[in-house]
């Protein structure tokens, strides 16, 4: 839905033109909800119960947290009630698969059950609201409609990025008069660079290297390092890409969305890797998980192991953030890739000013491509095949076949992608200069972004 | 609270346990966190060592960069928790 002719030339216009034209104050978040809630249901009906008893259950328990009295108990009621609808249709079916024959009723009947596209994103979200009055940051929702605006803000709450109520609720409830022209051009760029990067960059990998070369099989050294190399780039462009289309459509709303991305694969260490990419998803986890459990744990141990404290929490929180993304092997795995990837930055203890903390950036963004194998691949059986072939154990291609098989102008493609991702900005960073020729420019970038819209790519996190 | 211990007792402890470099002269202003000095998940540590060593307790929700970033903003912030 998102990437469509029917999203982008027709409901985002009159969805941020009608909330414009509205008066602020309860006519806008009457008309933000009703927008969001109307593309939840063009992308599936069924799945609008679901947002609105999330939205609810985090209301109610918000209430009761603003009246006082047994602020832990409401807040542990919040986080179950805020995470039930998750659990239930993204991982009561594998749960009950692990019991056995004892959980197979379960696991059939959580067959037939739709996973609600977004659910991770809007329930994270949702449970800001609950985790800040918990916190005592920001102020409690004026009404239930404003919290719902919040909860199903069109441009982001299907993949994020995912806000937090203590920042972005004021902005809900006393937006400007009308929006400055500075903030429309910023808007249309963000929008229009996002596209470019979804259809232009991350679908034309995908068809040209990334599809042909995964469904190959088993590959040798060079080509599944090229496979796993553009696999990387077009993960980035697809999700940046849409992050920004998400940011730039906030931005037409007078609405600072969160960064999602800050070069994440010129980060110099794999802790840095961590704070570049997918940002809001993974301070969430830093910031009401890791922090809580490695606090927790510091205290109970008299920080007399830190080390062990800082290691446990790192790959209790990486396993999650995992598992977050789906309830299967290879995401566990991957999740805890990362996990001792960070146990390992941190016990070799590398200053920053030492020769060998250089060495740090080539080899994190080796070891996050490594990675995203697990990412790809149908399953771990799959991806343990494309790792030995990444290693160099199912031998070498000779230059010739390369060449055959991914062709000159992909192996271009791939290698011009993959040196913009270490030295280039990201469209966050990009300064549009408001002239004749950028506009001109612009125009062509969005009909040919359009174009290619012909044969819609969903967004890969859209799964998510 | 004195100031100046709080601070020399706090840049020995970024240092030596949470830049693992106990050589480095941090500056007083210098940005740890947005410099890629220290990363942000070590604020926990930080956290923990300020309650133990000064007796101020500062929520998690405040262990972010932009509230983290130099010395001075985390003495001022532990000098404020002791008020």
């Amino acid at each position: 839905m998102f990437p469509s002719y029917l999203f982008l030339l027709v409901f985002a216009p009159v969805a941020c033109a009608g909330y414009w034209a509205l008066p602020p104050g309860r006519a806008r978040l009457l008309w933000l909800t009703a927008a969001g809630y109307t593309l939840y249901a063009l992308i599936d009906w069924r799945f609008t119960p679901v947002l609105l008893a999330v939205t609810l259950a985090n209301f109610a328990v918000g209430r009761q947290l603003v009246a006082g009295g047994r602020p832990r108990l409401w807040l542990f009621t919040g986080v179950v009630l805020g995470l039930l609808p998750l659990v239930v249709f993204k991982y009561a079916g594998p749960l009950a698969a692990l019991l056995g024959p004892e959980g197979s009723t379960v696991a059939i009947a959580a067959q037939g059950l739709a996973l609600p596209i977004g659910i991770s994103f809007y329930s994270f979200q949702s449970l800001t609201y609950t985790l800040d009055l918990f916190h005592r940051r920001g102020r409690p929702a004026e009404s239930l409609l404003h919290f719902a605006a919040f909860t199903s803000l069109f441009p982001s709450f299907v993949s994020g990025p995912i806000s937090r109520w203590s920042t972005l609720s004021p902005d809900l409830l006393a937006p400007p008069q009308r929006i400055a022209g500075e903030q429309v051009v910023e808007g249309v760029v963000l929008v229009v660079l996002g596209l470019a990067q979804k259809t232009v960059v991350a679908d034309t990998l995908e068809r040209i290297v990334v599809a042909p070369l995964f469904a190959a099989g088993p590959n040798g050294f060079f080509l599944s390092w090229i496979a796993a190399l553009a696999y990387g780039a077009r993960l980035y462009f697809d999700f940046a890409g849409y992050s920004d289309m998400a940011i730039g459509l906030g931005r037409l709303l007078g609405l600072a969305l969160p960064r999602n991305f800050a070069q994440p694969y010129q980060a110099r260490h794999i802790a840095e890797f961590w704070q570049r990419w997918h940002i809001s998803l993974s301070s969430w986890f830093r910031d009401y998980l890791f922090f809580p459990v490695s606090r927790g744990l510091l205290r109970l141990t008299q920080r007399r192991y830190p080390d062990a404290v800082r290691a446990l929490s790192h790959v209790l929180t990486m396993a999650l953030i995992g598992l977050w993304h789906g309830a299967t092997a290879a995401l566990l795995v991957w999740g805890l890739f990362h996990g001792a990837l960070l146990v390992l930055h941190h016990q070799l203890r590398l200053a920053p000013t030492s020769v060998w903390s250089r060495l740090e950036r080539p080899i994190t963004y080796l070891a996050v491509t490594f990675g995203w194998v697990l990412f790809r691949s149908p399953d771990l059986a799959s991806a343990l095949s494309m790792w030995q072939a990444m290693l160099g154990l199912h031998g070498f291609e000779p230059g010739a076949e390369v060449m055959v098989r991914v062709g000159w102008p992909a192996l271009v493609f791939v290698l011009a992608a993959v040196i913009w991702l270490q030295i280039g900005p990201d469209a966050w960073d990009l300064r549009v200069r408001r002239t004749r020729g950028v506009a001109i420019a612009m125009g062509v970038l969005a009909a040919v972004a359009l174009g290619l819209l012909v044969v819609p790519q969903p967004f890969v996190y859209f799964r998510f | 609270m004195d100031a100046t211990a709080v601070r020399e007792s706090l840049r020995a402890f970024i240092t030596r346990e949470l830049m693992r470099d106990a050589k480095y002269r941090l500056g007083d202003g210098e940005k740890m966190i947005t410099s890629g000095l220290v990363d942000s998940f070590a604020l926990a540590e930080l956290a923990v060592f300020v309650e133990s060593e000064f007796g101020v307790y500062i929520p998690d929700p405040e262990l972010t960069a932009q509230e983290m970033d130099t010395l001075d903003q985390v003495v001022a912030r532990v000098l404020r928790g002791a008020e």
